[in-house]
């Protein structure tokens, strides 16, 4: 039986495999957090370590999770009564609920995970996933973190191509009056440096590589599926590709991968226990690349169809191949891929 | 956009979303990145199929001298459209690859039902959904039109693998604006309502889908058809369906008034009653699939044409009997 681990509504990474999955008749179980902590879905742990959720014992059944941003803040819309406590209230409960969920997983350690739960939430932080790339061999802008301005000054002194900012781990969304607003990667200029305090909070700068263009790779288990985003004008000062990508000048394409490039992807992935994630990597004007970070539940869907990858049903055969092979079941085949076993949703 | 100014040392590559397709006579550039169908000079095919394998000044020095300066002015012309880029290697990117494929076994469903329809319309709505079918239009005529029916119609879908519902209503004496903007709020399937001979005209767009209310009754066969004419479709999906398929017909099943399997409402032959034969038999038979495979380039009204694979073709189909296994649009009976 496959876990999907999921949000209760749409998720753009999910669904499209879940169709698969249906296409191919595969076991699998869809469970999101809020179903379960509003009790949707029938949750108990026995005293002799199992845990079963309607019905089904995840020890026994479960041989494949499926990890799509699953835990998140808790939303507590129906505590407006209490709401001088409401901060405390929601950071004790959200501490509840991760204690546990991260039992569930660690119970599920016999899984196939993709990609493993521990694994993704290391990889959040962007310093530690530099080191692993540069001890896997890739090239790494040259990073710094500070909290002093003397010491971003004397870093700026050093590169003369110039520097960008940008989150260590991850910046979500602010909205406000309609507009939703998050913090790109930002190029660290002579505005930027003026208004930088003495001290500051820790903080990552990055020197600037000058991009022939960028690649977003996604990857699964050693294959991979690389997306040039390609601009014959990318204007004066541009730090992140996002903020092109949806103008009609900005190319996805297919790409094929240098295969020195490969080996080392691939054993800065395994070093990082990561099955699955969209790596982003620079190509300079030198022709070389240059690791920037890596998403271990990123969105592959737009790069994947724009490239005609199929990235949704190689992963929906990825899970089904590790189910038959963790059940004793032969290995995938186009004569063998359909399995009938009752399939269920929660949402 | 200006030439670099070392233009004759480089390759000039067409950029993968952008595909040259010729006609007879004519030739297209279907631009993906942009959704467009741009008209190109046929001999922009040849000079581009060149330069996969020359720099740009090998390939104008191939050329006769009063031919030369013309590449520099067709490559001008690519840069300008943003058709492609010039690089130093010779291979740049990978081509696109032309594979196409559906998690759906039926990709849409359509269901016409009058005071003549006197199915199991709930058993027939079973057995497309069990399919993962996306995409369903109901063509709702006399006692199926009124706002309690379509109610009852919609709740059938509620919770099934439908992404879409179109709704197609030739009597819209029942709905005003008003319970037009309900249904929408209350059905999130709900992409299209369209309702014909509505007391008042009225229109809308929700995220997504559109609701619109004309009060003109249904135009006739001829003009739906013109509907399309002029139109195209250009995206890489449709594109690599088309190249293999026909996209209307492609995993598709109709179900006429009396309850009789089809390709299309549009076509006359039918493929056994509802209540006599399962869905999952129709498709299995070849009968039934056989129109799927007849692409653009069987259609001899559209093979000729570089825009073939853009083009929705919503006009039934007729075999030629010269043996030759294409088909045409033209219906001897209109």
């Amino acid at each position: 039986m496959i876990l999907v681990l999921t949000y209760r509504k749409y998720e753009q990474g999910t669904d499209p495999v879940i169709d698969w999955l249906i296409r191919y008749d595969a076991p699998f179980v869809r469970l999101d957090l809020l179903s379960l902590l509003e009790g949707r879905n029938r949750l108990h742990f026995e005293d002799d370590g199992r845990i079963i959720i309607d019905g089904y014992d995840l020890q026994d059944q479960i041989k494949v999770v499926f990890y799509r941003r699953f835990l998140r803040s808790l939303p507590l819309d129906n505590c407006q009564e209490l709401p001088h406590h409401l901060p405390q209230l929601r950071s004790d409960l959200n501490r509840e609920a991760a204690d546990v969920f991260r039992e569930i997983f660690r119970r599920l350690s016999h899984a196939h995970w993709l990609p493993d739960f521990e694994a993704s939430e290391r990889a959040d932080n962007k310093l530690h996933m530099t080191k692993l790339a540069r001890a896997a061999g890739l090239r790494v802008p040259s990073t710094l973190v500070c909290n002093r301005k003397d010491t971003l000054l004397d870093f700026y002194r050093k590169k003369p191509g110039g520097l960008i900012c940008k989150p260590i781990n991850f910046c979500g969304y602010y909205f406000r009056d309609g507009f939703a607003f998050t913090a790109y990667t930002k190029m660290v200029d002579e505005d930027f440096l003026k208004a930088t305090p003495d001290r500051f909070f820790p903080t990552l700068f990055q020197e600037v590589v000058e991009r022939d263009f960028e690649l977003r790779i996604f990857y699964l288990d050693g294959k991979f599926f690389p997306t040039a985003i390609y601009s014959n004008d990318y204007g004066e000062n541009l730090a992140d590709v996002k903020l092109i990508a949806e103008e009609d000048t900005t190319h996805n394409l297919p790409f094929a991968l240098p295969e020195e490039l490969k080996e080392r992807l691939d054993a800065f992935m395994k070093s990082a226990g990561l099955t699955t994630g969209s790596i982003d990597v620079l190509k300079d004007m030198d022709g070389r690349h240059q690791f920037i970070e890596v998403n271990p539940v990123g969105q592959y869907l737009a790069p994947g169809r724009k490239c005609n990858y199929f990235i949704e049903k190689k992963i929906a055969e990825w899970l089904i191949q590790k189910n038959r092979e963790a059940s004793g079941l032969r290995s995938l085949s186009p004569q063998n891929l359909t399995v009938t076993s009752p399939s269920i949703t929660a949402t | 956009m200006k030439l670099p100014d070392n233009w004759r040392e480089l390759y000039f590559t067409l950029f993968p979303d952008v595909v040259l397709v010729k006609g007879e006579r004519d030739a297209a550039a279907y631009d993906f990145n942009r959704a467009e169908l741009v008209p190109i000079p046929p001999v922009l095919c040849d000079l581009v199929e060149e330069l996969e394998v020359h720099t740009c000044g090998e390939l104008a020095g191939s050329l006769p001298p009063d031919q030369s300066p013309l590449v520099g002015k067709y490559l001008s012309y690519l840069l300008e459209k943003d058709f492609g880029t010039f690089r130093e290697e010779i291979i740049a990117f990978k081509p696109l690859d032309r594979d196409w494929d559906q998690s759906n076994e039926l990709l849409s469903a359509q269901l016409e039902l009058n005071a003549s329809s006197d199915y199991n319309v709930a058993a027939v709505l079973d057995q497309i959904t069990d399919l993962n079918c996306f995409q369903l239009e109901l063509r709702l005529g006399e006692k199926w039109a009124n706002p309690e029916a379509v109610e009852g119609l919609l709740e059938l879908v509620r919770g099934s693998t439908l992404r879409a519902v179109d709704l197609y209503l030739t009597d819209g004496s029942a709905w005003t604006p008003e319970r037009g903007d309900d249904l929408f709020a209350r059905h999130p399937k709900l992409l299209h309502f369209m309702a014909y001979a509505a007391p008042t005209a009225y229109e809308k767009t929700f995220h997504p889908g559109t609701l619109k209310m004309v009060v003109h009754p249904l135009p006739k066969g001829e003009e739906r058809r013109n509907h399309y004419k002029g139109r195209y479709i250009v995206n890489y999906q449709y594109f690599t369906e088309a190249l293999r398929f026909n996209p209307l017909l492609n995993r598709r099943v109709s179900v006429s008034s009396f309850g009789y399997w089809k390709n299309d409402l549009m076509y006359e032959e039918t493929f056994g009653h509802v209540t006599e034969r399962k869905l999952t038999e129709v498709l299995a038979s070849p009968e039934f699939t056989r129109l799927w495979k007849v692409n653009a380039d069987r259609i001899v009204d559209l093979k000729d044409s570089a825009r073939r694979y853009a083009v929705w073709p919503a006009e039934p189909l007729t075999a030629l009997q010269d043996g030759s296994g294409c088909y045409t649009f033209f219906t001897p009976s209109l």
